[in-house]
């Protein structure tokens, strides 16, 4: 019986697991989707190496150089202090120079090593931010199944104690009460004419929306002439609008009324 | 009664039945509808425009009004309750039409064609599901807008009740006036509304029992003008007319068989006691239907042509019978409720006679099942006589007499709906319903 229940509920309403999927389609969908986009696309590379730059001589051999072309400065030309000062001087210079390039060369060594750090860490961030968006959005969908799943179980909780309810209501006679309310009133708003006699089999549907109102009739079998035909859709729209139940829950938009004079 | 199916009870087939029926929503709750109400019909029958005078006087919608409510099944909307007056279906706000309870819509218009032809074009329009029914022209001169009118009449009803209309037939009547011996008989030839009144036979002495033939073109009658009962047929358009019986005795009740080539008529004879005779009209040939000492009159034929009914008092009081026309047939009473029973005469379908019978002290106008045999009383007078069946088998005229005249009355086949034709000061009496033209 219970899974006629269900089968019953799947039949009237879109199925729930069902129903869950179709609002993943609509809401979570973009989250996921674009998710699913990041981890499929390959993600950024960390920045090439930088190009090697042409280094002057390491500042030691330079240094040895200079000692040598001052050990021979000395030992050939003592005396000559003037010589010996320019040699000095131009080692100094020499050395400074060769100072000045280590030292340039140490800064831009360092500026890129902090550069590479950075590149690094911003790529490190971004991966931590995406896995974390990814996560997040993962975290949502699974929040939002679960959400739904909760909902539907709770809907179909709902159905399934408003179907008890229509079931106790039908059984205690609201529901025919209702049918034999509609029935006097399209009965009364049913002109026959003269052609409507016993043996007449005409089948209307009716849609009635809440409140009564006549929204939709549709002629099925009948096997009457025009005047007939004409005469029962006239009915469904005369009586409009159709008589509520007394308990809401119990209204039906769709009416099959048949048409079968007795005499 | 009502059966209400919860939907449970197929739910085994549910998704078969969704499979099957894609278009069609399941429906939940199952009415079944075994009576209905014969009230009238609301609708609102909008003045007709006219152009020019073409509607020659006419009040076109009044004339439909006159028709469609005359027969019980139909109740317009007062004019004076109407807002617009619209003459074609694009300017009909029908949500407004509906609003005041009109299940129909009538619109329409009178214009001249010149050469002296007119056109009458009218709209049939359903408010409650806002279709149009029919757009029918008639066109003829400015003296045939009236009926036009009737035309229109008989599509309305047609459309809306399933049977044809005979709004656009004739009747034919004796009106009396005078006292004798100054007594003045006319027979007439008439709308079926009364409207359109015409004598075509007038005399100073008694003329009696009109019968129209089958193709409605001619009349028979019985006048006394040769100072005793002759039988005439008269073609109604031209008034040509020939004596095709004036025997001694009795030459009374005529009626047309349904080929129209023959009469069933009365014959008396030296004798004194009437008998029915089939005369053949191209031959003159008479032949003898029934014989015997009783009164047998007032023939009339069965829709078939293959057997008569007539009034005999063989059993005592008038009572109806009916004989097949073959050699030696013999009389079979058709009536037995009551003590009198007579004038019958067939339903246009066959299945019913209709005929005076005594209902305590009053003589009135009864319709009698033949496959069942039970028969209605439909009228009300005190002395009601000659009923006639119109084409469509819907109404029945008759005579009655109201004020110490005859007046002439229709009731509805249902008996719910009847009323009086005008009459003048005249005794107007024996009315019979024309056929369908052909």
């Amino acid at each position: 019986m219970g899974a006629l229940v269900y089968g019953y509920f799947q039949f009237r309403r879109p199925p729930p697991p069902l129903s869950a999927l179709a609002i993943d389609a609509t809401v979570v969908p973009q989250a996921t989707l674009d998710a699913a986009q990041r981890s499929a696309t390959p993600p950024p590379q960390p920045a090439p190496p930088a190009p090697p730059v042409t280094e002057p001589a390491p500042p030691d051999s330079a240094a040895q150089q200079a000692a040598a072309q001052a050990q021979a400065a000395q030992a050939a030309a003592a005396a000559q202090a003037e010589a010996a000062q320019e040699q000095a001087a131009a080692k100094r210079a020499a050395d400074q120079l060769a100072r000045q390039r280590a030292a340039d060369a140490a800064e831009r060594e360092a500026a890129q090593a902090k550069a590479a750090q950075a590149k690094a860490k911003a790529a490190e961030e971004l991966a931590a931010r995406k896995a974390a968006a990814l996560a997040q959005s993962q975290a949502k969908a699974a929040a939002a199944a679960k959400a739904q799943a909760a909902a539907s179980q709770a809907d179909l909780q709902r159905s399934i104690d408003a179907e008890e309810r229509l079931q106790a209501a039908r059984a205690s006679g609201a529901m025919s009460t209702w049918a034999a309310q509609i029935q006097a009133r399209i009965q009364r708003a049913w002109i026959r004419p003269p052609s409507a006699r016993a043996g007449l089999d005409c089948t209307l549907y009716v849609t009635q929306v809440p409140g009564g109102e006549v929204v939709n009739v549709k002629l099925g079998s009948c096997n009457g002439d025009d005047a007939v035909k004409q005469s029962i859709q006239d009915a469904a729209y005369r009586a409009s609008p159709l008589p509520a139940p007394a308990d809401p829950s119990l209204f039906e938009r769709n009416l099959e009324v048949t048409f079968r004079p007795t005499d | 009664m009502t059966k209400v199916f919860p939907l449970r009870a197929c739910w085994h087939a549910a998704l078969l039945c969704l499979a099957l029926l894609p278009g069609l929503a399941p429906a939940q709750l199952k009415i079944e509808i075994t009576s209905g109400v014969t009230d009238p019909v609301p609708l609102a029958i909008v003045p007709f425009a006219s152009s020019g005078g073409a509607d020659n006087g006419v009040d076109v919608a009044q004339v439909i009004q006159g028709d469609l409510e005359g027969t019980g099944r139909f109740k317009a909307m007062a004019r004076s309750a109407m807002t617009a007056t619209p003459s074609r279906a694009q300017d009909v706000q029908m949500a407004t039409w509906k609003a005041a309870g009109n299940d129909y819509v009538v619109v329409g218009r009178v214009s001249a064609l010149g050469g002296g032809q007119v056109a009458v074009d009218f709209e049939l329009l359903n408010a409650l599901t806002g279709q149009q029914l029919a757009n029918p022209r008639f066109t003829g001169t400015a003296a045939a807008v009236r009926d036009a009118a009737h035309r229109c009449s008989d599509v309305i009803y047609e459309k809306i009740l399933g049977i044809r209309g005979a709004f656009a037939t004739r009747i034919a009547y004796v009106s009396v006036d005078g006292s004798p011996p100054a007594q003045r008989y006319q027979l007439i030839v008439a709308d079926a509304d009364g409207a359109n009144a015409r004598v075509i036979l007038e005399s100073h002495l008694p003329v009696m029992s009109p019968a129209w033939s089958p193709d409605g073109q001619w009349l028979a009658y019985v006048s006394f003008e040769n100072k005793r009962s002759s039988i005439y047929v008269q073609q109604v358009s031209s008034g040509t007319r020939r004596l095709v019986s004036g025997r001694v005795g009795i030459n009374g009740a005529p009626a047309w068989s349904p080929d129209g080539r023959k009469l069933l008529v009365t014959l008396g004879g030296s004798a004194g006691t009437p008998n029915l005779y089939i005369l053949d009209l191209a031959t003159q040939q008479l032949s003898r239907l029934t014989d015997g000492p009783s009164i047998d009159t007032e023939g009339a034929f069965a829709t078939d042509g293959q057997s008569v009914y007539f009034t005999s008092d063989r059993s005592g009081g008038p009572q109806i019978y009916r004989i097949g026309l073959e050699p030696g047939a013999k009389p079979r009473r058709v009536t037995f409720e009551g003590a009198y029973n007579a004038r019958p005469r067939l339903s246009p379908d066959g299945t019913q006679l209709v005929m005076v019978t005594q209902d305590g002290p009053n003589y009135r106008i009864a319709v009698q099942d033949l496959a069942s045999g039970t028969a209605r009383i439909l009228s009300h007078g005190r002395l009601d006589a000659s009923p006639s069946f119109a084409p469509n088998g819907a109404m029945i005229i008759f005579s009655g007499i109201e004020g110490g005249h005859s007046i002439l009355q229709r009731v509805s086949i249902d008996g719910l709906t009847s009323q009086r034709l005008r009459a003048d000061s005249a005794d107007v009496r024996e009315p019979v319903w024309a056929p369908f033209a052909r």
